[in-house]
Parts: structure tokens; sequence; C-alpha cells
């Protein structure tokens, strides 16, 4: 089957459309059952009460936030090698949502950290890298604002995101090693507490569900940014809701 | 869009965009004057700010001062590219026949002599005031003489992709301020290690080690940066 | 200790369901603008030198 055909933005249009359905309806699914086993089938953790149900938005966040910009550094990868502008534009769909998975999982962290450990926020390894992704996911939105053409936006946006995705795994160990100096003061936020296999499986489900969720809403980002980009073309014609 | 590259011409280029830089630098020496006030001006406004704690001032002095080099760094980029870019000698020197990353070391060499290096011999000045004496100088201009060198890299990088963008000097530092965590992390450890009693070995040697990466790629991401610009 | 964590839970998952349903309002609004935005461009009737966006 020739893959490379749905490079076009023209025939990967129908195809996102269609895809966005089904994984959001995997995402419902999803969902809805790892909600089920997070607050009916897994008990009420020993130590940490109930605010723990929290790692069921918190984690599967914090994953994707990671994950979605090692997808974007794939495609802004992609993009500059083969010059395809489907590629840039699948970079372009990932950032916003990879930029709110960032924002949910520190506030949703923020909340989880008061009940747990007595604060809403600690300068350990994994929350401070995590803001400084969401940093990054807002200088890259940022730059794509702040550059006028199109094509050139996709090809600095896409050298940003893979300058800024060698910095990750840097910044992330130089904060975790900073923290781990200052050993008396910090609490060891990085200790996850013993889990049991129920709420391993809630968890799990909910990622699973996160990530259907974000492919599906960068597909249907990047639907409506093929519009936008290629305004005029003969193809948009036959698209519902435009006409000639 | 780039013709061959001379053989051999990484070291002259790089010389001739680094004489080029440093002559235009001294020419507006009122410049790198205001630079120098700025950064003493931000050291001079924390200690008003805190409480006149002896001790508190010492603690945040290293900090204080790196956060200072990161702005004063931050400030002088605008002068690396940009104002090459908009009178057109930035496209001149892309379209020669030597290798542009050698011409864009030569300038990034030239923004750390004119904005670093004056920072790294003036530390003494501005770390007394603080409390911090002795080793802890020595190692703070340590690490503010291999840091500051990877701002100049990363800085260029940045400096390279906001070309004219909008929002200028914000949108650069926002791009390229959690860049510069890992360095702010490991410069301003040092020196704390220091004053604790450990040994700051640790926090230099990888300064070092990011320097040498620094050298070793970001001249090619800033080209490239450039040619996008460019296109 | 129910109702202090309560509060912890809510504010964490009602932020979670207005981000998710946000983003979704946010994209089905971009993808009605961008559609609006086509029916009212003029065709391209020669390729674009520099391709298309």
């Amino acid at each position: 089957m020739n893959w490379f055909k749905y490079a076009s933005p023209a025939s990967f249009y129908p195809v996102a459309g269609r895809l966005a359905t089904a994984f959001a309806w995997v995402a419902a699914i999803l969902a809805a059952i790892g909600l089920y086993v997070g607050f009916v089938v897994a008990p009420t953790d020993f130590q940490q009460g109930e605010s723990y149900r929290i790692i069921f938005v918190h984690v599967p966040a914090a994953w994707m936030a990671m994950f979605v910009y090692l997808v974007m550094a794939v495609w802004s990868a992609l993009a500059l090698g083969y010059n395809t502008r489907l590629s840039s534009m699948m970079a372009q769909a990932l950032a916003p949502t990879g930029a709110l998975m960032a924002f949910l999982a520190l506030w949703s962290g923020a909340f989880w950290g008061r009940p747990t450990w007595g604060t809403y926020w600690a300068w350990d390894a994994r929350m401070t890298s995590t803001l400084i992704l969401l940093f990054l996911y807002l200088g890259v939105i940022a730059l794509r604002g702040a550059i006028d053409d199109p094509r050139r936006a996709d090809r600095a946006c896409a050298l940003l995101t893979l300058v800024g995705v060698v910095n990750v795994p840097v910044i992330y160990f130089s904060v975790k090693w900073w923290n781990t100096l200052h050993q008396g003061a910090t609490i060891s936020l990085t200790a996850a507490p013993k889990m049991a296999a129920v709420m391993l499986v809630g968890m799990l489900t909910m990622t699973l569900a996160a990530w259907a969720y974000c492919i599906a809403v960068a597909l249907a980002r990047v639907r409506a940014i093929i519009i936008e980009r290629e305004q005029g073309s003969a193809w948009l014609a036959a698209v519902d809701g435009v006409r000639g | 869009m780039s013709a061959s590259p001379v053989a051999g011409a990484v070291w002259p280029a790089f010389r001739w965009a680094l004489a080029r830089d440093v002559t235009l630098a001294f020419r507006s020496r009122m410049e790198l004057a205001v630079q120098l006030l700025f950064y003493a001006l931000v050291v001079v406004l924390f200690p008003l700010s805190l409480p006149p704690d002896g001790a508190l001032l010492a603690a945040v002095g290293p900090g204080v001062l790196w956060v200072a080099a990161l702005l004063a760094s931050l400030l002088a980029l605008p002068r690396l590219l940009a104002a090459d870019y908009h009178d057109g000698t930035l496209e001149q020197i892309a379209l020669s026949p030597y290798p542009l990353a050698a011409l864009v070391s030569g300038k990034i060499a030239a923004h750390w002599l004119t904005t670093g290096l004056p920072l790294v011999v003036l530390t003494p000045l501005f770390a007394l005031p603080y409390g911090l004496e002795g080793e802890a100088i020595v190692v703070l201009a340590a690490g503010l003489a291999l840091g500051t060198p990877i701002l100049s890299l990363l800085g260029a990088i940045g400096a390279a992709l906001t070309l004219g963008a909008r929002g200028g000097g914000s949108l650069l530092a926002l791009l390229i301020l959690p860049l510069y965590a890992p360095v702010l992390i490991f410069g301003a450890g040092a020196a704390d290690a220091v004053r604790a009693g450990v040994g700051a070995g640790a926090h230099l040697s990888l300064l070092g080690a990011g320097l040498l990466v620094a050298i070793a790629a970001a001249p090619w991401a800033a080209a490239a940066a450039v040619r996008i610009a460019l296109d | 200790m129910s109702d202090a964590h309560t509060f912890y839970i809510v504010m964490s998952y009602a932020a979670v369901a207005i981000a998710i349903v946000a983003e979704i309002l946010a994209v089905r609004a971009r993808q009605r603008r961008a559609i609006e935005l086509a029916r009212n461009a003029p065709p391209q009737t020669i390729p674009n030198p520099t391709g298309s966006a």
C-alpha cells in the first residue's frame, strides 16, 4: 500500500477526519473504564486516603506532555528532512495539546502535592522539568505566531523543537542532580507510592485514554490547519461547507 | 543557496568574523559600558529588595549574579545577528563561500568577548558586596567563564530563529531561557557547593562538558537557523 | 478526611474536564473559521510559485 500518498494534505484530510472520530470514541470508552476502575473499584489508599485518586489524571497528563513533545520532534525532523508541509502541520497541531497536558500535569500535581506532602509546589526534578517543558511548548507556539511566512515558520519551529528535545533530558537530569544535593531540605517527591495492581490498571487505562484523546484532538486540529493553509486549492471546493 | 565552502577556510573565516564584530563593538564602546552598567544595576537592586541579612545575601549571591549574567547576555543578543540582518550584511555573509558555521562562530566568540568575559573578570567586584569570599569567588568566576560562552552559543541559535520575527526581545527570552536552565543550575550550584564545603569539581566538569557540546553543535544549529531566516 | 480531600480531587478533575471541553470547542471553532475563510477565498488559478502554504 502506498502510504506516501497520505503526505499530501488533500488526501490526508478525510483520513484524519475518520481517524479523529475513531480515536475520540476509543478515548471516551477507555476514560469511562479508567474512571470506573479508579473511583469505584480501587480502594482507599492506606496512607493517602482519597486524594491519591488524582494520579489517574496527573500521571497520564505528565506522560502525554513528554510523549507529545517527542512526537512533535519526530514530525519536526521529518519536516526538515523531507521538506513536507504536512509534517510541519502535524507538529503545529500537536503543540497546543502538549502544552495543555503539561499545564494539567502541573495543576493536578499541585493539588495532589498539597494533601500528600503538604506543599502545592516543590522544585523537584519532575515538576521543574515539566514546567520548563511547558515553556518550551509556549516558545514553539509563540515562534510560529511571530513569523509571517508559513513555510519559514515551519522550518524555524522544527529547528527549535529539535533543539528543545535535546535539552529536555539535560534539564531533567540537571534538576534531579541539583535536588539530590539538597537532600535535607526537600521531601523525596520522586518516590512513587507503592501501588496496588488495581490502581495500576486504572492508571494505565487512563494513560491510554489520554493518548487516544491527544491523537484525536491533534488530528482534528490538523484538519483545521490544512484548510487554513490550503486556501484557494481546488480540492477544498469539494469539502463540506465550502462551495466553489 | 550556498556556494561550496572553500577548503581549509574555517579558521580564516572565524578570525575574520571575530575581528569584524569586535571592531564594530568597540566603535560603540558606550553600548558595551551600558550593558555592564545594566548588570551592575541588577546586582545592586537585589540586596535592596531582600532583608539585610548577611547570611541570606551570601546564600543568594551566586544565583543573583548568574541570573544577572543571563539577562546581560540576552540583552546583547540583538547585536549578534539582528543588526547585520537589517542592513543586509548577514545575507552577504551567508552567500560567501566560507563556511557559515565558522563565520557564525566568530560572531559568537565576539559576543562572548564583549559580554561574557567582562563579567568573568569583574566577578570579585560584584561578588564581594554579597559577602562571598575567596574560594567561592574563584569558583563563581570559573563557572561564569565556562557558562557565559554557553549562553552566547545557545543565544545565537535563539537570535537566529527570531530574525525578522515579531515579538523582539521577549520572544527571544522565552525561547532561550528554558535552555539556559541547566547552565544556571550548575554554575550557581558550583559556588553554593564551595560555600557548603563540598567540592565544585563535578559542577565545573559538567559545565565544561556542556561547553564542549555547545561548541560542537550550536554553530551549526545557528547557521541552519540563519539560512532558514534568509530564505 | 473526605471533605478536605474532596476539594483537591474536585480541583484536579474539574480542571481536566474544563480543559478538555475548552480544547474541543476551540478546535471546532478553528475548523469553522477555516472553512469560512476557504469559502470566501479566491481560487488559485496558477500554482503559487513557492508552493501553497
